[in-house]
């Protein structure tokens, strides 16, 4: 009897446990959006994700309810001209993190449904191989705090 | 006494005209003398970070709009240093922060002291979807001191050429409205006498950009002596 309360409390007790290991395989932080000036149909959004797991996984899409659609891309300077090349998916290694941040990788955002001001919160889902996906929130910020970020 | 004084500021102000004169036509003989002869264009100097164009290469005509609707041609370079960048409004990363870097020089140079005849210009190269309103909005979001410029596709093709810069639309086929267009992502300098002086090519330094600015303007002065406007 006494052994089987006991069983029955470390399920119950373990359970949860297990669920959370399962949703920390990845997770993201500083997840951000440069304040755009009014009007604008494109915006961009930075993030780190980090692949807490053992095996490499891909991010494969991001969405959100207040935008139209989202890709993920690149900037590149080649002689001194930028361009942006759409990724379709972006792979994580084991362990190791993907950072998006001005310059370089960056979530392009299209057609926010309305004008987002600073301190607003945006809720973007990230998905990754296997349909995993992860709910981030986006804060919006001045661009003054962009130079901070870029140069931190 | 005072009627003398009077007569020697018209004229000390005729002198200056004819100097401004006389430097437009050398200037133009000079640009035509180095587009005839394009190696002899760039410098490096190993002082500075960003290259450095010596002697600095006068600009030719050109004929664009500011964003209030003003017109804005070589007249309103003179007796300013002007710091120009090629971008366009639907650029999510690149341009924003070369603006951020911009405001970031801007700052620093007021509080230097020696902002007083320093301009930026952004140059749209999406006349396209740019028109004046967006392209106001846009810029006074940066800094209201910014001055955002733009014309048709000639005119605006033609200025940038003088600085090399480059742009091209990346059609999408998805979606006509929704491309994007790949361009020189550097900083381009003109003197006070409408000339261009270096370009700071990415990645953008803001203190490096000051701290040449500072060389540049000290060895070629400061300009305010030929503020007409």
């Amino acid at each position: 009897m006494k052994i089987t309360v006991l069983l029955m409390s470390a399920c119950i007790f373990f359970f949860p446990l297990s669920v959370v290991k399962a949703e920390d395989d990845v997770s993201a932080k500083n997840a951000w959006i440069p304040e755009a000036p009014p009007g604008m149909n494109v915006m961009a959004a930075y993030v780190t994700i980090m692949n807490n797991g053992d095996h490499a996984m891909d991010v494969t899409g991001v969405s959100s309810a207040q935008f139209e659609r989202i890709e993920m891309h690149r900037t590149v300077i080649e002689n001194e001209q930028a361009r942006m090349i759409k990724q379709d998916r972006m792979t994580i290694s084991a362990g190791e993190s993907l950072k998006f941040e001005p310059g370089g990788r960056h979530l392009m955002l299209f057609n926010p449904k309305k004008s987002l001001k600073e301190g607003d919160e945006i809720d973007l889902k990230l998905t990754f191989t296997g349909e995993r996906t992860l709910a981030v929130k986006a804060q919006v910020r001045k661009h003054a705090n962009m130079r901070m970020e870029h140069h931190r | 006494m005072n009627v003398s004084k009077k007569s020697g500021q018209v004229r000390i102000g005729a002198i200056l005209i004819l100097a401004i004169f006389i430097s437009i036509i050398s200037g133009m003989w000079i640009t035509k003398f180095f587009n005839d002869n394009p190696q002899a264009r760039e410098v490096s100097v190993s002082e500075y970070s960003g290259r450095v164009f010596e002697p600095p290469i006068p600009l030719q005509s050109f004929n664009l709009t500011d964003h209030e609707g003003q017109s804005f041609s070589p007249v309103n370079l003179l007796g300013y240093w002007t710091f120009v960048f090629f971008g366009y409004t639907n650029c999510p990363d690149v341009c924003p922060m070369a603006l951020v870097d911009l405001n970031a020089v801007y700052d620093d140079l007021a509080s230097k002291f020696v902002l007083g005849n320093t301009k930026v210009l952004f140059v749209s190269v999406d006349p396209e979807r740019d028109n004046l309103t967006h392209l106001a909005e846009y810029i006074s979001f940066f800094n209201e001191d910014f001055t955002g410029v733009t014309g048709n596709a000639a005119q605006i093709a033609s200025f940038a050429k003088q600085f090399g810069a480059v742009y091209k639309k990346v059609e999408n086929r998805e979606d006509a409205d929704d491309y994007l267009v790949d361009h020189t992502a550097s900083i381009m300098l003109i003197d006070h006498l409408g000339r261009l002086i270096s370009i700071f090519p990415p990645p953008l330094d803001h203190k490096k950009i000051v701290a040449d600015f500072l060389k540049l303007r000290d060895r070629y002065g400061d300009g305010y002596g030929c503020l007409i406007n």
